[in-house]
């Protein structure tokens, strides 16, 4: 039984409507009516007898971006289309497809060139700001992803966000600069009296067929689907972030969908945008105190494989389980152990607090980045010109593993010293870092300490 | 520029403001001009759209009645005088042309 519909995606820039003509009529000779144009690049079409169809692809100069599509304008210029014979198919954003067959004889929907090409610039112009805003938020995904470097070694996520941040904006921009080098050609053609270039099928079915094109899309894609399929597999924390990521997108499609029908209200959409947004982080609050019960993360701490435990370096049970993280990933691994607890020595009661970072990875820069990290205090400044910082003081190399000691430094607005206190340890091993802090314990346990780490590295 | 843009008007644009010294509904004009041609000139929808509005914009033409969506629109004064100006510029390069070509034929 043949298929009644098929979904093909296309992306066809303004100025490349004589390629997108032509598609839709190679797509009807083979009996392949378009439909529907969904989110700009979404084709659907339906089964039809196949026939000879001419499509005029239209655009309306001067309509806002957030026109509504079935606006005044819109609707009144299929009016005079479809006066002249041409029948509305659909629109495609600001751009209008209208259909004819090839036989009957009808007049173009554009008999001036200048004024098509006038349109079509008005729209481009503003079309160039949307790709460019696009690259930007994506190399802010790259850019700002992960926010801990520790978490490019606790799962892979972290890395294929930042992939697709990359490639994100690798794709906007291209497609920015493309859009923009064809509409500073287009301008000076016009002022020049000269037809402007519309991009032919050929040359369209060049650019996709182009390596560069064909690996930017392959390797966006790719990423997109390995990033979900990591959701997933993360499981309750994944499905949640799943969840969350899904709402906001379903949010944002219902919220444009109403833009295209209703029109841009600019008030109107920005208060039901920002209570939306509201509405779904309380429903994510919720959501994640319910997959995270408080009981059960320390549960789960606490059956990690320590590299090291408080019980090992004969300081006993902590008060409570341990708590932190462990994971790995393709740069790396990494554990952060965390643990608390008193001791009874000679009758009286010793706080102890042990707490370490263990980061391994071949990558240099990013050994570098989690060593900046760890120096740095999460807050500097104070009130009254007082800043808190972390100096590190080498000391004797252990098996030619380097050791830093770490002293976190408290100055006034002089910068006179105030305040200091011994912060850890931190171990450079050739592909490693290993900070660790043991407060309330005497040195010959810190030492043992030291020696453990040295050992393990 | 606008002012430029309607300086010297196309053969279009000159039908369609011949069209509209009589009232006329917007759609229409597309058949309206190919009758005041002879069938040479022949607007294409879009076209006929993009240029009532600029033909609005510029004052030279009005809505006169609006019954649902469909729109009648009229030539004004400021209309007139340019489809004024424009015919005697082709009637000068018509005169300039018979004069050159007139007798070498």
């Amino acid at each position: 039984m043949k298929a009644k519909k098929k979904w093909r995606i296309q992306d066809f820039a303004l100025y490349e409507l004589p390629a997108m003509e032509e598609y839709l009529k190679q797509e009807a000779a083979k009996g392949w009516m378009l439909q529907a144009v969904k989110g700009g690049f979404l084709f659907v079409f339906e089964r039809t007898e196949p026939s000879e169809q001419v499509f005029s692809a239209a655009v309306i100069g001067d309509m806002p971006l957030l026109e509504a599509e079935d606006c005044d304008k819109a609707i009144t210029y299929r009016e005079y289309c479809e006066r002249a014979g041409w029948r509305f198919v659909c629109s495609n954003r600001s751009i209008q497809i209208f259909c004819s067959p090839a036989e009957e004889e009808r007049t173009p929907i554009e008999t001036d060139e200048k004024l098509r090409a006038e349109a079509v610039l008005s729209q481009l112009r503003k079309s160039i700001w949307g790709d460019w805003l696009s690259a930007w938020f994506c190399a802010c995904i790259f850019w700002r992803t992960p926010i801990h470097y520790s978490e490019f070694l606790e799962n892979n996520i972290s890395l294929t966000l930042r992939a697709l941040g990359l490639f994100g904006a690798i794709f906007g921009l291209a497609a920015g600069l493309r859009a923009f080098c064809w509409y500073k050609q287009a301008k000076k053609d016009l002022q020049a009296g000269k037809n402007v270039c519309f991009t032919g099928v050929e040359k369209q079915k060049n650019k996709e067929a182009s390596l560069p094109f064909k690996v930017i899309n392959f390797l966006f894609l790719l990423t997109a689907v390995l990033l979900m399929i990591q959701f997933l597999f993360r499981g309750a924390d994944g499905v949640y972030g799943l969840a969350f990521a899904f709402g906001i997108g379903v949010f944002q499609v219902f919220l444009y969908k109403r833009i295209r029908k209703k029109g841009f209200r600019k008030l109107t959409y920005a208060l039901a945008y920002l209570a939306g947004i509201c509405l779904i982080l309380i429903f994510a609050e919720l959501l994640f105190v319910m997959v995270h019960p408080i009981e059960g993360r320390e549960q789960e701490a606490a059956d990690f494989r320590w590299i090291l435990t408080s019980e090992e370096l004969g300081l006993g049970p902590g008060d409570e389980p341990p708590y932190g993280k462990q994971g790995s990933s393709l740069l790396g691994k990494m554990q952060e152990y965390e643990s608390a607890g008193t001791e009874l020595l000679e009758g009286e009661s010793r706080f102890w607090r042990l707490e370490y970072r263990y980061y391994q990875s071949r990558s240099s820069w990013l050994r570098k980045r989690l060593k900046e990290e760890i120096l740095k205090p999460v807050k500097t400044r104070y009130g009254g010109g007082i800043r808190r910082s972390f100096r590190t003081e080498e000391q004797e190399a252990r098996n030619g593993i380097r050791v830093l000691g770490i002293y976190d430094e408290i100055t006034d607005g002089d910068g006179r010293l105030l305040e200091e206190t011994f912060a850890g340890y931190l171990l450079e091993g050739e592909d490693s870092l290993f900070y660790f802090r043991l407060t309330g314990s005497d040195a010959f346990l810190e030492e043992k300490l030291l020696e453990s780490i040295v050992f393990f590295l | 520029m606008p002012r430029e843009q309607f300086q010297n008007l196309t053969e279009p644009m000159y039908y369609i403001l011949l069209a509209l010294l009589e009232e006329c509904c917007g759609v229409d004009i597309m058949d309206l001009v190919e009758d005041l041609s002879g069938g040479r000139v022949r607007i294409g929808p879009g076209t006929l759209y993009t240029l009532l509005a600029r033909f609005e914009q510029e004052d030279m033409i009005r809505e006169v009645q609006i019954q649902g969506r469909k729109r009648w629109y009229r030539i004004t004064e400021k209309g007139k005088e340019r489809l004024l100006e424009e015919q005697e510029r082709l009637r000068a390069q018509l005169r300039d042309g018979e004069r050159r070509l007139g007798g070498r034929q």
